[in-house]
């Protein structure tokens, strides 16, 4: 089980903004579509380890970058991948 | 005792061969005749009339047809013509292939573009649902490249069993032949030969 942080935003503007100031930085991050748990808009956030979501916090907030809500998200990498699906 | 005809995933004319088959050995039973598209229900249906059978009823259950007469007296009374039967539309392909002939969704913002192809596809590879192939054209091959932010999700895609074929041309005429990190570099022949085989292509 791994547990993330799932940073939010009120625009895609400032969501791609964070990805750029964040790319500047070592710390591993990724930008994904929301999870559909915590919002049925579309959108984009970043997805981190949870251990590393408030230095990512700080370089937002640096950088004037709008966060939206921070989320925590377990997830089991290893029973993601085994979850059956089929081809269509 | 119906006698059961099944015709499911034949070619057209044959359900209809299989029916007229059947039709003469009945000796006064029902028939049931199984298919699996909606033009040989059809065309076995309009065997049937023209035969002077009479339809009971028929079943829909996940896509298979379930046609059932009323018990079958004598022989079929209209001679069987195979070309009023021969089916208009193609046979249909199986799965789904996604065709990404470039390297970002739409047009408009570059940026937005590169972000939403990505995002396409890290969403595909969480669905219940998946393609049986990608297709990578033009500058839609530097997606599968190892300095690729979406090299990881479609490793994932592979290892589910999904095939991915990363245009050979493509890569050379961008110089990255070399840095393929995910797929099978693969040929014009090969791609075009996997849409049309494809029941659905899905262009990005």
């Amino acid at each position: 089980m791994t547990i993330y942080a799932i940073i939010t935003f009120h625009t895609t503007h400032f969501a791609l903004k964070a990805k750029k100031v964040l790319e500047k930085s070592e710390i591993q991050f990724e930008t994904i579509p929301v999870p559909r748990e915590f919002s049925s808009d579309c959108g984009f956030c970043c997805k981190m380890l949870w251990e590393k979501k408030d230095g990512i916090v700080t370089i937002l907030r640096e950088n004037s970058v709008e966060m939206d809500s921070v989320y925590r998200w377990e997830r089991d990498e290893e029973i993601e991948r085994k979850k059956k699906f089929r081809f269509v | 005792m119906a006698v059961k005809v099944d015709a499911r995933g034949l070619p057209c004319p044959q359900p209809v061969i299989k029916t007229k088959e059947a039709f003469e050995q009945a000796k006064g039973n029902p028939l049931l005749i199984i298919v699996s598209t909606a033009e040989s229900r059809d065309n076995v249906m309009r065997f049937l009339k023209y035969s002077g059978a009479e339809i009971d009823k028929i079943d829909e259950t996940a896509g298979e047809f379930y046609i059932y007469t009323k018990e079958i007296s004598g022989t079929a009374k209209a001679e069987l013509k195979l070309e009023d039967y021969i089916c208009n539309t193609q046979q249909t392909g199986v799965g789904t292939t996604i065709f990404i002939n470039k390297d970002r969704i739409g047009h408009g913002s570059e940026e937005l573009g590169n972000n939403l192809i990505k995002a396409f596809i890290a969403t595909i590879k969480e669905l219940s649902v998946q393609p049986r192939s990608i297709c990578f054209m033009n500058s839609g091959v530097k997606l599968t490249i190892n300095r690729a932010e979406t090299l990881p999700y479609l490793k994932e895609l592979e290892e589910k069993g999904v095939e991915l074929l990363v245009c050979g041309t493509c890569l050379g005429y961008f110089n990255l032949k070399e840095q393929l990190g995910v797929g099978k570099i693969s040929n014009m022949y090969d791609i075009s030969e996997t849409m049309l085989k494809s029941s659905k292509v899905i262009t990005i």
